[in-house]
């Protein structure tokens, strides 16, 4: 019974935190005056080394603490310098970037090519043990030409290779302090010093994180701005009701928001203000078309064009996706991302002809069907099994945490899945084009067509090729009803008006510390 | 065990006292706890069998048009009684149906865990020695494991169903059955009664199910009205936690966590099905109690 006395004390506290909230909610709106900003992180992260911790909460503060070598403008889809100021490829392999010989590490140790050789060859050592090694394998090894000047020897062509070094997922590490195998092992824990806008002044998995501006930032651009607020304080509250009691008593200034009804009432209030920035993440449905989880009807084509058409997509984002700006979307890529193009739409929403065709493959009686679904889609998940039954199909919605998401994944047990999908910050349509076609436990459509398409994408250098390639992948997921997308996904985030957050942002958390301002 | 005993010689003629039975009637009667438990018990059961004709809509039918529209003290609309959820699915009919939900899991569980426990009980009880030893073995085990983890883990790897809580629970929760049974077979296997039906060349079944089964019958009524609302609540903390029933099915823990989104702004989503569960969960309690004071007055309190 321990759980459900938990349950019921978890629902007492937050139930006096409302009523709390109602009391002094007039109090303590006032941040900006002791520029503190106070976040908080549903999954909190234990170590500020993406290597190690690749969630959206530990992309978001890499981007903050360290620096990539390049940048991505999302505004105008192109790569531009950061801690590199230009780079070419000397031919199909090698990639040399010249570096600034101006920056500096948190600790005031200077910045140079030994400390890239020294990352980019610990990600490639299988010694390292890195579980995302896939994002690093394309990478031979990287030698040191001279102090300002770094080499990048690739195994095989790959296209998205500069792109990859552009994402916050790829930070410069210290060789000085990272490279003493002493210090490396609680690096992101106790020594994370990085080159970023931010210092983090102390990781702990209690107490959260706490971060000061680095006034000293001259590889600062539009494309990565120097820090604006002076400290930052996150605090690890893996539950949103607590983290809504706490904005509300003015404990927290800004919040991300994951349910549109949470993000509509906390918006009423006139103290706050709701923002959705539309990164590269989007929703969609996904078939399992190659009978992978022995779900027969959905083997016919005409079963799976019949559910599509049985979804009103505009209804449904205006209804259960969160962020006012979310629009519904037909394409698997977005137009800023680079080398995205398509041109099929989906089918359109037509009830009536979605019953005729189920009819017409033999199922007027529907069938049962099971929607998997991660956390962050729930609600849009049932919404769309709420459609699904209007024609006769009798759906369920699984609602698996992450972890049972992946293994039921693995086993064959997917059927339909309802899921959001943001190119893992990567924005390059390599990354869509992967995620679903690639050959593995994703990829539930087995199209040995758009397998091998996608691994042409990959290595092929020039650009309106590498766009033609994925726009036959993207319009072939749609035209022959593998995958429906359902709208865009803007990451939410509820503030006080004090608080401003700017648009721009690729990264998986959906926004940069770094862009957030005091008004 | 009464009866049988009061019923030895035959009454004086002019001495009217009132039979166990009627007075059994007199006692319940006046349990204001049993009225009250009993009466709300049979009237959800008979919410939730006629649940069809009873619900105004269907509990799946979404309409994204009409999401959470608050309840008719709020509105005075009573097109919707208790509104709408956040698909737009009338609460009210949702709740009536969830009624079928918890009174399955929970009368189902309690049917296969009454019948476990009850057989193995009995079984130790009156046979002894090396039977009971056994049975004694698989009581301490069961009562060693941690009946609710054992759960989460069980449903967390078959999935969630209805079927499958049954299943689950009513073979988790038969040890208070084992127990209380065991020990009143003891009690009664070396009574006259048995000894007589046993002298008339009664078989072991015969005794077993004619003889001792209707004298611990009480006993098991008691524990499972107990149980059921154990498991009840169990339902709802699986559910809640996204792995008991499956969404879009109506239980009531499911709308409770399906609720939590609203809770500083529509409480009354949460509210509701969480009165409905504490409301049928304490009628059990109470009908339970109420019915053990009435067959056991001596262990009343």
């Amino acid at each position: 019974m321990s759980a459900i006395s938990s349950i019921l004390s978890r629902t007492a506290t937050t139930c006096a935190a409302a009523i709390l909230a109602t009391g002094i909610a007039t109090s303590a709106f006032a941040q900006k005056a002791k520029d503190t900003l106070r976040l908080a992180f549903t999954d909190p992260i234990g170590t500020i080394l993406i290597y190690e911790d690749s969630k959206p909460e530990g992309g978001f503060m890499a981007a903050a603490v360290f620096d990539s070598l390049v940048c991505f403008n999302s505004a105008s889809g192109t790569i531009e310098p950061l801690l590199a100021t230009s780079w070419k490829w000397l031919n199909d392999t090698t990639l040399e970037l010249k570096l600034r010989d101006d920056v500096k590490f948190h600790d005031g140790q200077p910045f140079s090519a030994e400390d890239v050789a020294y990352t980019l060859n610990w990600l490639v050592d299988p010694n390292s043990k890195l579980r995302f090694i896939e994002n690093y394998v394309w990478m031979d090894r990287t030698e040191v030409v001279d102090k300002t000047t770094v080499r990048i020897h690739a195994k095989h062509t790959f296209a998205p290779a500069l792109v990859r070094l552009a994402t916050a997922a790829m930070p410069m590490l210290p060789k000085h302090i990272h490279g003493d195998p002493a210090k490396r092992a609680e690096f992101g824990i106790k020594t994370p010093v990085g080159t970023g806008p931010y210092k983090a002044d102390y990781v702990d998995s209690n107490k959260g994180i706490g971060l000061t501006r680095n006034a000293n930032y001259p590889q600062g651009s539009a494309c990565k701005s120097p820090a604006s607020i002076g400290k930052v304080s996150i605090l690890p509250i893996p539950d949103q009701q607590t983290q809504i009691a706490q904005f509300t008593v003015g404990n927290l200034d800004a919040l991300r928001i994951y349910e549109k009804d949470q993000a509509d009432m906390l918006g009423a209030d006139p103290r706050v203000e709701v923002t959705g920035l539309q990164g590269l993440g989007f929703n969609f449905i996904a078939f399992d078309a190659s009978g992978r989880s022995n779900t027969k009807p959905l083997l016919d084509i005409r079963v799976r064009q019949a559910l599509m058409r049985s979804i009103d997509r505009e209804l449904i984002t205006k209804s259960v996706v969160a962020g006012g700006n979310a629009k519904v979307t037909d394409d698997l890529c977005f137009r800023n991302q680079i080398a995205c193009d398509q041109t099929a739409k989906p089918l359109s929403f037509d009830r009536n002809a979605a019953k005729t065709l189920l009819a017409e493959a033999g199922y007027a009686d529907g069938f049962d069907v099971e929607l998997l679904s991660t956390p962050s889609v729930y609600g849009l998940a049932e919404a769309l099994a709420g459609e699904l039954r209007k024609i006769g199909v009798r759906a369920k919605v699984d609602r698996a945490t992450f972890a049972a998401y992946r293994d039921k994944q693995r086993l064959n047990k997917q059927q339909i899945l309802v899921n959001e999908w943001s190119s893992g910050g990567l924005p390059d349509s390599y990354a869509t084009s992967e995620y679903f076609f690639s050959p593995g436990p994703r990829d539930y459509w087995q199209d040995k067509e758009l397998q091998a398409l996608s691994k042409e994408g990959a290595a092929t250098l020039d650009d309106s090729k590498r766009r033609d390639i994925y726009k036959r992948i993207f319009n072939a997921a749609v035209e022959r009803a593998y995958v429906l997308p359902i709208s865009t996904k803007p990451a939410v985030f509820v503030h006080t008006k004090e608080v401003q957050f700017t648009p721009g942002a690729i990264g998986t958390y959906g926004a940069e510390l770094y862009q957030i301002k005091w008004k | 065990m009464t009866d049988a005993l009061v019923k030895g010689p035959a009454a004086e003629p002019e001495v009217i006292a009132p039979s166990p039975r009627e007075e059994m009637r007199r006692r319940a009667k006046s349990h204001v706890g049993l009225i009250f438990g009993g009466t709300v018990v049979i009237l959800v059961a008979l919410i939730a069998i006629f649940a069809p004709f009873l619900a105004p809509y269907d509990p799946y039918d979404q309409d994204l048009t009409r999401r959470l529209v608050d309840p008719v003290w709020k509105t005075g609309n009573w097109g919707n009684i208790l509104g709408t959820d956040a698909l737009g699915r009338d609460y009210l009919s949702r709740l009536i149906y969830g009624a079928r939900i918890s009174l399955m899991v929970g009368f189902g569980a309690a049917l296969i865990a009454g019948t476990v426990g009850s057989v193995i009980g009995i079984l130790g009880g009156y046979f002894g020695g090396r039977v009971d030893s056994v049975v004694v073995y698989l009581i301490n085990v069961k009562l060693a494991l941690p009946g609710l983890l054992i759960a989460l883990s069980l449903v967390s790897i078959v999935g969630g169903s209805v079927t499958a809580l049954v299943l689950i629970l009513g073979f988790l929760t038969w040890d208070r059955y084992a127990v209380v049974t065991r020990s009143v077979a003891q009690q009664l296997r070396g009574n006259d009664f048995i000894t007589a039906a046993r002298a008339v060349g009664a078989s072991q079944t015969r005794i077993i199910l004619g003889e001792l089964l209707p004298n611990v019958a009480n006993q098991i009524i008691v524990i499972a009205s107990l149980e059921i609302a154990i498991v009840i609540l169990i339902e709802a903390a699986l559910s809640f936690l996204g792995l008991g029933v499956k969404p879009p099915e109506p239980s009531w823990g499911l709308m409770i966590s399906e609720a939590r989104n609203f809770m500083f702004f529509k409480p009354h989503l949460i509210a509701i099905p969480g009165f409905a569960i504490f409301l049928l969960v304490i009628a059990i309690n109470m009908a339970g109690d109420g019915l053990r004071d009435v067959t056991a007055p001596e262990g009343r309190n």
